[in-house]
């Protein structure tokens, strides 16, 4: 069985085998390879017609197909490809002349590929196994997802190997009838060559959807890139915190250059999808490798401009943190807590009340911090007497240096600093109220911006546990759901069934 | 050296000169042209003489018309410009004093 082919040569319809089909295509290929000047289409043109001549007398009158021995006779007549050099033709700039150099061109190889057979093109192309290359874009992949944008820019701009002269190429061999037969005796040429003509109709489809899908998703992305940098924006001059200014002076890049990098950044990956969309559907989309080549660029300047202002940012952040050491002292209280030996110690949390009445948070004057900032232990008393103490930690101000503060932009008075923790409790009779939050200035430059609350009982003091902020408690293993304890007399807090003795 | 490589440039150097003179006195579309240099045994294979013909199309030595054919694709008829003519002229007295000297040449060397 062969499968038979239709072509037009010069105008006429000719019905050839496969095989043959592949012989003459690449014959046709070798001898432009060869030729190579300025009119070479008309040249092929007049070759094509001179072939449809005499296919036209040779075709079998019965079938009307022509076969392999009718190509092979018709190479025989018109000669080798090298038989086509004019040997003081002047030479197009930048191109080989002889068919005997081997000049290599980057393809994707689609027959040893995985994903689009970029890398084993790659490979091909710089000499050297394709699982190198691989593992090059894999360990790639993990610095932001890097490799796979440029993998999939390198599978839009490179062209796949389709015929055998395509695959002489990729790998550097001359592409001249010898080898072109070789590679026919290998049997390498059956898994190229049918691409161009024919592909399947399931592949089509789900090209087609692909293709869809990543349409959806670039224009979807390209529209919601416009917000990354108005996202930015709204807290402009507050990138790190809400003390540093982005300062253009320090980095030498203007807050809109930020923001358009930013942008542009965030959107080229999706014009890209886009684009590898809008090739799946249609394959006569011409200059996509230029655009997508220029996008890439761009990216990368992007990725460059937004990495440098970040890194610069991170640095001046350092230095504000630096002014900032050895700037806090601890603070410490002691209240006596009256508890008669019937009285249950009732411990509560709530929410800072002063925090409801702070309304200009985002602007950065006031911040609480993180509930998690609050630490509760409970010791046993050796005064035989319940109190508690509280070690806050207070930002000292006397020591810094308002002028280098205002080198970096730091645009907060002094005195705001003077209140920097104020952890807000109070005591009535057996209740004791704790804020799970702390109000604070300094937030940002203060990671250890911790309150410690320190509660000392005596043996066999019951203690109620309200709600369920178990994580506070830093010594004691509170359960959920369980709010009644006994103070035993290895110095932990005992579950007593929910039922009050 | 390879004769055979000596033999086909050999040819090819004359070729543009026989084709012009080919196209002397009629014109002739392309398999004609082909038709007569293989009779001549000046042509072994065909394709040289494509990138030819359009070179001396190029350099105006040749101009082409289109014709239908009944039997394949239409053909391109080539005839001698003004120009081609001269040019053939030229060439005519130059191969005339050239195959002379290699007879001479050749003769004189066979007597000896």
């Amino acid at each position: 069985m062969n499968k038979t082919v239709t072509i037009n040569i010069a105008g006429l319809v000719f019905h050839i085998d496969e095989d043959a089909y592949n012989k003459l295509d690449s014959y046709i290929q070798a001898v432009r390879n060869s030729i190579q000047q300025e009119s070479e289409d008309e040249i092929i043109a007049d070759i094509e017609s001179r072939i449809a001549e005499l296919f036209a007398e040779r075709i079998d009158p019965q079938t009307g197909v022509i076969r392999m021995n009718n190509v092979d006779e018709i190479i025989n007549i018109m000669g080798k490809p090298e038989d086509y050099i004019i040997e003081d033709e002047p030479v197009r700039p930048n191109n080989f002349t002889a068919t005997n150099k081997a000049y290599k061109k980057i393809y994707r190889d689609g027959e040893k590929r995985i994903l689009g057979g970029v890398c084993s093109g790659l490979g091909h192309y710089f000499n050297i196994d394709p699982v190198w290359v691989r593992i090059l874009f894999i360990l790639l992949f993990f610095a932001y997802g890097l490799s796979f944008v440029i993998y999939l820019i390198l599978w839009v701009i490179i062209p796949k190997a389709v015929t055998v002269a395509d695959v002489l190429e990729m790998k550097g061999e001359p592409v001249n009838i010898s080898n072109i037969e070789k590679q026919f005796r290998e049997g390498v040429s059956n898994s190229y060559q049918q691409i161009r003509t024919s592909g399947s109709s399931v592949a089509k489809v789900i090209r087609r959807i692909i293709g869809i899908i990543l349409i959806v998703f670039g224009v979807m992305g390209i529209f919601g890139s416009f917000f990354a940098p108005i996202i930015m924006n709204t807290g402009k001059g507050h990138i790190f915190n809400e003390f540093v200014n982005y300062d253009e002076a320090q980095t030498g890049i203007p807050f809109w250059g930020l923001s358009l990098s930013l942008f542009v950044m965030s959107v080229i990956p999706f014009i890209i999808l886009l684009l590898l969309g809008i090739r799946l559907l249609s394959s006569k989309v011409k200059h996509i490798g230029w655009v997508s080549g220029i996008l890439g660029f761009f990216w990368l300047l992007s990725i460059f401009i937004f990495s440098y202002v970040m890194i610069n940012l991170d640095i001046q952040k350092d230095k504000i943190e630096l002014l900032f050491e050895g700037n806090f002292d601890t603070k410490m209280s002691k209240t006596e807590l009256n508890l008669n030996d019937k009285d249950t110690l009732n411990i509560i949390f709530q929410k800072d009340q002063r925090i409801f009445t702070i309304n200009d948070t985002l602007t950065g004057k006031y911040k609480y911090s993180e509930v998690d900032d609050i630490y509760v232990e409970i010791f046993e008393s050796n005064t035989g007497k319940a109190y508690m103490e509280i070690e806050e930690k207070v930002f000292n101000n006397k020591d810094l240096n308002l002028k280098s503060l205002s080198k970096y932009n730091i645009q907060i008075e002094a005195t705001k600093f003077s209140n920097t923790l104020n952890y807000d409790y109070s005591i009535k009779s057996d209740t004791l109220v704790l804020s799970n939050a702390v109000l604070t200035t300094l937030n940002d430059f203060t990671e250890d911006s911790k309150v410690r609350v320190k509660i000392y009982i005596t043996e066999n003091q019951k203690v109620k546990i309200n709600g369920n902020d178990n994580r506070h408690f830093w010594n004691q293993h509170i359960e959920d759901g369980k709010h009644y304890y006994k103070f035993n007399n290895v110095g932990t807090l005992e579950n007593t069934n929910n039922t009050i003795n | 050296m390879n004769i055979e490589n000596t033999k086909a440039q050999m040819r090819k150097g004359i070729l543009e000169f026989c084709i012009l003179s080919v196209l002397k006195d009629k014109d002739c579309y392309t398999s004609e042209i082909l038709d007569t240099l293989k009779e001549a045994k000046l042509l072994v294979v065909e394709g040289t003489v494509y990138p030819l013909l359009t070179r001396l199309k190029n350099d105006e030595l040749l101009s082409y018309r289109w014709e239908e054919s009944t039997s394949g694709p239409p053909r391109k008829y080539y005839r001698l410009t003004e120009l081609g003519n001269d040019f053939l002229k030229e060439l005519t007295v130059t191969w005339r004093e050239l195959s002379e000297a290699v007879n001479i040449i050749t003769n004189k060397n066979s007597h000896e």
